[in-house]
């Protein structure tokens, strides 16, 4: 059950350990979050920081070349990694009897892999199809991601964590081991074990593999803060893909760790704005003006799974022969109409109570779980802010929202558009 | 100054044993009912508390072979939540939210498939919100009108996704005009449905005999039961939840070069006739698929991808499908290409499925692959979701929660002489039909090279 007790504990070698009982079901979870994403990456190393963690699949000293998955997959589970603004993240989710096994995979690598030329050279190759496939030739492939081009100036807010071809053909082994020793020592990672296993079980395994991978000084994090716009600034591009036009708003938001009671504001008013037949944004320019078919309000990554700055995006498809401005303005009018009267105790908690199945949900999965977990503790300091959630929403007033929606200010913001090549801005 | 790679691959202590798994065979059922109303209605009750949450998912076969029955049926999944004789669409989104919920219809050439889920304690609410919607929709002409508009741009979105043309063209190339290659329909049709065609499509066709109510959750199975009779007792009809007619068998043959233009990547669907759920030899099937098509560790993603870096991506699946007359199942691999590669890909797609035939999976390869199938059965039940989609597929086959038991045994039993009996009479490239969509002009030299494919 969610309100199971966590244990915390933390290695000599600096690993910070989080164990989460869960019984429902006879499968466990394990993840590591090492503390970098492909914001800490050089100018000149676009896309890096991803096509590493595609070679933590390569094997590792006692895990030959593609046995760590067939391993994985032998027991039934699934496994995969991630790498997002500010964590890489890897994961198993398996049957309780591979427990042993999955986390002696995880300390293997994190001990000791295997970084070669050729795998190296090999995944260079699969990471270009990728931005191929997922990318190139989807339409609305990096959108509304790329509003951060609009929104940032410094190249680790602006880039995605793809990269471009020249950038990963530059990659070196010697990078590898660089970016390695510097960012994948213990202490720069959590390491998070959680379902049908007690808290005494998972100790006494994760110590058995994890106590001899050797410390490193964990490096300093810089800030990627930047300042706030001070005026409005707007990119359109042309796509020969799409079918509809698009656009995509992007605003500053408050530091997710130092600030969350002010973060989880915006998250409320991103569900009264757009979740929901009754919430503003659909009645008003879906259902009212119908000059939108879909829009969206949330946080870029997803609630939290950024450390700061967080961009709070507003994007929407366009219905045919509507201009950006209408849509813009019709927004800018809703988002107006909250700053100056507070949203109903009826839609506050409504926001609430679906968040509270939202959290629930995410919590049953047990890879959102150990997702969940592992990155609340590594970014925001406290594996159990995943469960307080539903309490902490709870406190958020029809003010706290309000306040929320006077910083959606237009003359503060990025705008991109996605028009269909040829057509009219 | 960090360490050499060859610093970094070497710990202190050596490589060490990889400690072993013990796979489990060992499913327990949860507690369920399944039982069939008077009015028809199956309704089944899982119990599974894991959180204080419910799913809930109402199936109903909904097949037409009336050509306005795909445009018809987009419009009334979209507007069935958007009002009915007692509640405009705020009341029914209001309602939802008070128990944190959510429902949603959703449509297929075959089915009707509502799937919603609340805080276990607004069960109540949510039952009567959806029943409430699939008895009394009130198809208001300003929803309807409005709904058109948007599930024409809905389907220009998805026109524009290579993957659902791709799909498009499979189901056309194995299935010729039968109503399940109707899955999108025209944009100009969406446009002209009106509310009196939606009346008379619901009152005919979301009936309850035939359909099949599924609870999971944490909920008292006398309880939630009691809840789903007294939310569906006005439910009635005569007729029968309508099922597809009769499909065609696949025959292999060649396959069809499809235009995509501009694209950067060719798509090749490939299909075959595989075997109904309840087939005794289904089992043997499902670890054959596995090893040929089964993600990472497969053959074609072995051979095709890494080893002859031919395709970008390669899988296989198996597909089930209920018609009037009966249960049977499809093989479909997709491989995504270059377009300078797309011929030699399929060359080899073919060449792999011809030694399939004489070289099956055995000693590790079948290990490996058995291993995998016992221990996901874990997998599939692991949480409401799952737990729920899993037991969605075995109804739509005409089972119910006891096939977790009966499949997890059929997979372990299923032996290598099985598996190489699937092998020789169900693969082998004769047996596949497909096609192939990108760049047909730039295709047409080195596909005619390979033989085997027809443009249209």
């Amino acid at each position: 059950m969610i309100s199971s007790p966590y244990a915390k504990f933390t290695l000599k070698n600096g690993l910070r350990v989080v164990v989460a009982p869960d019984h429902s079901a006879p499968v466990v979870a394990v993840s590591v979050h090492y503390h970098v994403g492909y914001r800490s990456e050089p100018e000149d190393r676009s896309g890096f920081a991803h096509l590493f963690e595609h070679l933590m699949f390569g094997g590792s000293e006692s895990v030959p070349k593609l046995e760590h998955p067939r391993l994985v997959k032998s027991s039934g589970g699934m496994l995969n990694g991630t790498t997002l603004p500010d964590f890489t993240m890897y994961f198993e989710v398996v049957p309780t009897s591979a427990l042993d096994m999955a986390l002696f995979l995880e300390a293997d690598r994190m001990r000791a892999p295997l970084l070669t030329e050729a795998e190296l050279n090999a995944q260079v190759g699969v990471v270009k199809e990728e931005i191929l496939t997922n990318v190139a030739s989807q339409p609305y492939g990096r959108y509304p991601d790329r509003i951060t081009e609009v929104l940032y100036t410094t190249f680790a807010n602006t880039h995605d964590g793809y990269g471009d071809f020249a950038s990963l053909e530059k990659a070196t082994l010697d990078d590898c081991a660089d970016f390695f020793d510097k960012y994948y020592g213990p202490g720069n990672a959590v390491l998070t074990v959680t379902g049908d296993v007690t808290a005494e079980q998972a100790e006494e395994l994760v110590r058995r593999h994890f106590s001899d991978v050797p410390g490193r000084p964990v490096p300093a994090r810089p800030s990627f803060d930047e300042p706030t716009p001070t005026e409005s600034r707007r990119t359109d591009v042309p796509d020969p893909q799409i079918p509809l036009a698009a656009l995509a708003l992007g605003y500053r938001m408050p530091d997710p760790t130092l600030s969350t009671h002010d973060y989880l504001a915006y998250v409320v008013l991103s569900d009264i704005l757009t979740t929901g037949e009754n919430s503003r944004l659909l009645r008003r320019i879906v259902h009212g003006d119908q000059i939108s078919p879909q829009v969206t309000a949330m946080p870029l990554h997803q609630p939290f799974f950024a450390g700061h700055p967080d961009t709070f995006c507003i994007s929407a498809l366009l219905a045919p022969g509507v201009t950006p401005e209408r849509v813009m303005a019709a927004v800018d009018e809703e988002v107006d109409r909250l700053a100056q009267q507070p949203p109903t105790l009826r839609e506050l908690s409504d926001a609430v109570t679906r968040w509270k199945n939202g959290v629930f949900a995410q919590w049953d999965d047990p890879f959102l779980r150990v997702m969940g977990l592992g990155l609340f503790e590594l970014l925001h300091g406290d594996a159990q802010l995943l469960s307080q959630m539903p309490d902490r929403l709870d406190r958020i007033s029809a003010d706290d929202v309000a306040d929320a929606a006077k910083q959606l200010c237009p003359d503060r913001r990025a705008v991109l558009t996605l028009q269909p090549s040829g057509a009219p801005a | 100054m960090s360490r050499t790679i060859d610093e970094i691959r070497t710990s202190g202590a050596g490589p060490r044993p990889i400690p072993s798994v013990d796979i489990v065979h060992n499913p327990t059922l949860p507690h369920h009912v399944d039982t069939v109303l008077p009015n028809g209605l199956r309704v089944i009750v899982v119990r599974h508390p894991s959180v204080p949450t419910v799913q809930l998912r109402l199936l109903i076969p909904f097949a037409d072979e009336d050509l306005r029955h795909p445009a018809r049926s987009k419009v009334l999944a979209a507007t069935l939540f958007a009002g009915t004789g007692r509640r405009d669409r705020f009341a029914v989104d209001a309602d939802l939210a008070a128990v944190g919920g959510e429902a949603a219809a959703d449509v297929d050439p075959s089915r009707l498939l509502i799937a919603g889920s609340a805080l276990a304690n607004g069960l109540a609410t949510l039952l009567d919100v959806v029943i409430d919607a699939v008895l009394d929709a009130a198809f208001r002409p300003e929803e309807v009108a409005l709904a058109c508009q948007l599930v024409a741009q809905g389907v220009a979105v998805q026109r524009a996704d290579p993957n659902a043309q791709a799909r498009e063209a499979l189901q056309r190339r194995r299935y010729g005009d039968h109503p399940i290659s109707r899955a999108t329909p025209q944009a100009e049709d969406v446009l002209t449905v009106v509310p009196d065609e939606l009346h008379t499509a619901r009152q005919n066709g979301l009936v309850p005999r035939g359909a099949t109510l599924l609870l999971v959750g944490d909920v008292d199975l006398d309880d939630a039961l009691a809840e789903a009779e007294r939310a569906t007792a006005m439910w009635a009809s005569d007729a029968s939840a309508r099922l597809l007619p009769p499909a065609p068998p696949i025959l292999g043959g060649d396959l069809l070069a499809v235009p995509l233009p501009d694209a950067p990547q060719a798509h090749l669907r490939l299909s075959a006739a595989g075997l109904p759920m309840t087939d005794p030899l289904a089992a043997p099937l499902h670890l054959a698929m596995l090893a040929l098509g089964g993600g990472f560790t497969s053959r074609l993603s072995h051979v095709i991808r890494e080893r002859l870096q031919l395709c970008y991506s390669a899988h296989g699946r198996l597909e089930y499908l209920t018609d009037a007359h009966t249960r049977s199942g499809a093989m479909v691999l997709s491989l995504s290409t270059a377009t300078d590669t797309a011929a030699a890909a399929l060359r080899a797609v073919r060449a792999e499925l011809d030694r399939f035939r004489v070289e099956p999976p055995v000693g590790e390869e079948f290990e490996v692959n058995h291993r995998f199938a016992v221990g996901s059965q874990v997998l599939s039940v692991m949480s409401q979701r799952v737990l729920t989609n899993t037991i969605v597929g075995f109804v739509e086959q005409g089972l119910g929660v006891e096939w977790l038991s009966t499949e997890a045994t059929l997979l372990a039993e299923a032996s290598v002489d099985d598996v190489a009996g699937v092998a020789r009479d169900f693969f082998g490239a004769d047996r596949f039909t497909g096609v192939i969509l990108g760049d047909v002009e730039a295709l047409a030299g080195p596909l005619a090279e390979v033989g085997g494919v027809v443009r249209q």
